[in-house]
């Protein structure tokens, strides 16, 4: 994921934090079929979101997004199995289903920390899909170093509170 | 006197037979208590060997029956046809576990809502309280079962129980991405307890 360019709007959830994304800020290792839009609600568009889960012994970074293929069920989960195979991801065995309506498909990376669920259901009466996109990287969390120790003993050092450790990691600055 | 003797020693005769018979019963009725006892302790046995074989039979045919002829608490089929209807206003009126989409009435703007997606969040937190509202109902009448086992239970075929497990599972991490946008933490938090309660394992992330 590069660095945020612009202002946009984020949400403070009690473990986390939640940035919402431009749709060609979606991460380029999970590709979306040529068409492929936003879902829109009522409320407007439901925008991807980059999202921190602060536990506490690791950190899971999670992007989501909300779209519809231009493509139905069938084509739609061909097209993932291809690509996905091609950018180097591989389909985890016995996670997922395969329905009529409906599948859902995960993949993984050689680092066994990244994981990505790709949830599609057919439009009704359209040769559409509707899927939800979860990329799930997980940081498992360790002390931060730190080299000035003088300084540590006169002036107790105040740690790093959870938004701006999420901030520190999205490359904002709150 | 030889015929009363003989008389005398016939009626001897005859008392001594009646004595005898009288002897004999007397002799004999603890005799036939015990007998009839004993009679009625075997065809007790033989009853309840009977009746262990049967429930025995019983037993061994439970598995089978089980599941699909296992009565559901009254009212648990509306509650899962009102749940599923909640789900399909959130999916585009698509049919959820082979119970019939949600057909939204002659408005074009509710017709707009549901076929578009063109929902608002607080229309997502009211049909979610709705789907609460339904689930808690379900779990509370069927005490120890799971959604799965009650879908089961319905006669729902194993991929329409896959299909209404995964629109729960959908629904919930949407309302759950809404929060704060018109959809209360408390009634994700519902969502989420009444899930788990009822053995449906959410996305975790």
């Amino acid at each position: 994921m590069g660095v945020l360019v612009n202002s946009r709007e984020f949400r403070r959830r009690y473990n986390g934090l939640l940035i919402y994304l431009h749709l060609e800020e979606w991460p380029s290792d999970i590709p979306l079929p040529t068409g492929t839009r936003v879902v829109e609600t009522g409320d407007g568009p439901f925008d991807p979101y980059w999202r921190f889960v602060f536990e506490p012994d690791r950190t899971v970074e999670v992007v989501v997004g909300w779209f519809i293929l231009p493509l139905p069920l069938p084509e739609a989960m061909a097209w993932y199995r291809t690509e996905m195979a091609r950018g180097g991801w591989r389909q985890v065995s016995g996670k997922g289903y395969c329905l009529p309506e409906s599948a859902l498909v995960c993949f993984q990376r050689s680092e066994a920390n990244v994981q990505v669920g790709v949830d599609l259901r057919q439009r009704p009466e359209r040769a559409e899909t509707n899927t939800m996109i979860r990329r799930v990287v997980v940081h498992p969390w360790q002390a931060p170093q730190t080299t000035v120790e003088t300084a540590t003993a006169q002036e107790p050092e105040e740690p790093i509170r959870q938004d701006e450790e999420a901030a520190v990691l999205a490359g904002v600055v709150v | 006197m030889v015929a009363w003797s003989c008389g005398r020693a016939k009626r001897v005769e005859c008392s001594q037979g009646r004595r005898r018979v009288k002897d004999i019963l007397d002799w004999s009725q603890p005799r036939l208590t015990l007998w009839f006892a004993a009679s009625a302790i075997l065809l007790a046995g033989v009853f309840v060997i009977q009746s262990l074989g049967a429930s025995r039979t019983l037993v061994i045919s439970a598995p089978a029956v089980q599941v699909s002829q296992a009565r559901l608490a009254p009212g648990t089929e509306g509650l899962l046809r009102q749940t599923a209807e909640h789900l399909s206003k959130m999916l585009e009126g698509a049919s959820i576990g082979g119970f019939p989409g949600f057909e939204p009435p002659d408005d074009e703007e509710y017709r707009r809502k549901i076929k578009e997606q063109n929902y608002s969040a607080q229309d997502v937190n009211d049909w979610v309280k709705e789907i609460n509202n339904f689930l808690g109902q379900i779990a509370q009448k069927n005490p120890g079962l799971t959604l799965r086992e009650i879908l089961q239970r319905h006669g729902l075929t194993q991929s329409q129980i896959e299909n209404y497990i995964a629109a729960l599972q959908r629904v919930h991490y949407a309302a759950d991405g809404m929060k704060g946008f018109g959809v209360s933490e408390k009634t994700v938090e519902t969502l989420t307890s009444l899930l788990k309660t009822l053995g449906v394992p959410t996305w975790a992330y």
